[in-house]
């Protein structure tokens, strides 16, 4: 297991994504799965550095054989990622908002997700699993 | 991510290389706003040499071909692949947006 603690900025995120690289590495995740991680944590990310006053990020990857765990810990204010409402994809252009689509993403990618609150912290917890066509 | 405008047949032909993350969407947003306000309508995205889009990207591509709508242009997205694809069809962004398998096929489309 790893743990290390990020400023909640955005300039941060490519060294957060370095520190997984080496989890999908090591769990044997496959490239195109490497991606979804990427995807999936830039989202999350970017979410907390957005929203909520975050300071600082604690970011915890733990890995297993086709299994990485990343797990996010913000003390900005309580949000919850898990139950945000998903955008309506059936929209024509004119209706459709250009936001709200990280949402969908994480949802489609991620194996889990599972959101709580803890001693004042939001902790988002993320599992990709490795998938056949990897 | 690298940018790389031409313009061919009425349209702007512009290859987006690299990745489309939050940070590389502002230069894209300050790349299409300025193409915009000195008079570009056309626009073809060339997303063969593209990798990697986030959210954030595919909010940017949104706004452009709204606001393009809203002007009378047009925007075509050609030639995704591998995860750019993926993304597009877990977003239906391919609904909205006119997405093809090439470029000439944009271009033919797109030149008015």
């Amino acid at each position: 297991m790893t743990r290390r603690l990020f400023p909640a900025r955005l300039e941060h995120l490519p060294k957060v994504l370095e520190l997984l690289h080496r989890a999908a590495r090591a769990s044997g995740l496959g490239d195109s799965r490497r991606d979804h991680l990427d995807l999936v944590i830039e989202e999350a990310f970017v979410n907390i550095c957005r929203h909520g006053g975050a300071g600082q990020v604690a970011v915890e990857v733990r890995h297993a054989e086709g299994e990485v765990t990343v797990e996010l810990a913000d003390d900005g204010a309580a949000f919850d990622p898990t139950a945000a409402p998903l955008p309506d994809l059936a929209d024509d252009l004119n209706k459709r908002s250009p936001s709200g689509l990280g949402t969908v993403l994480v949802r489609a990618l991620a194996d889990d997700v599972r959101y709580r609150r803890d001693a004042g912290r939001n902790v988002l917890r993320l599992v990709l699993r490795r998938r056949d066509a990897s | 991510m690298r940018l790389s405008p031409h313009d061919e047949a009425g349209c702007t032909v512009l290859a987006v290389e690299g990745r489309l993350d939050t940070a590389a969407t502002q230069q894209f947003d300050a790349w299409w706003d300025g193409w915009i306000s000195s008079g570009g309508r056309r626009l073809v995205l060339d997303l063969g040499p593209l990798t990697y889009i986030s959210s954030s990207g595919l909010g940017s591509f949104v706004a452009v071909a709204k606001r393009l709508s809203d002007l009378g242009g047009s925007l075509i997205l050609a030639r995704p692949a591998g995860l750019v694809k993926e993304v597009f069809a877990i977003s239906k962004l391919d609904t909205v947006i006119p997405v093809v398998p090439d470029v000439p096929t944009a271009v033919s489309r797109n030149s008015g």
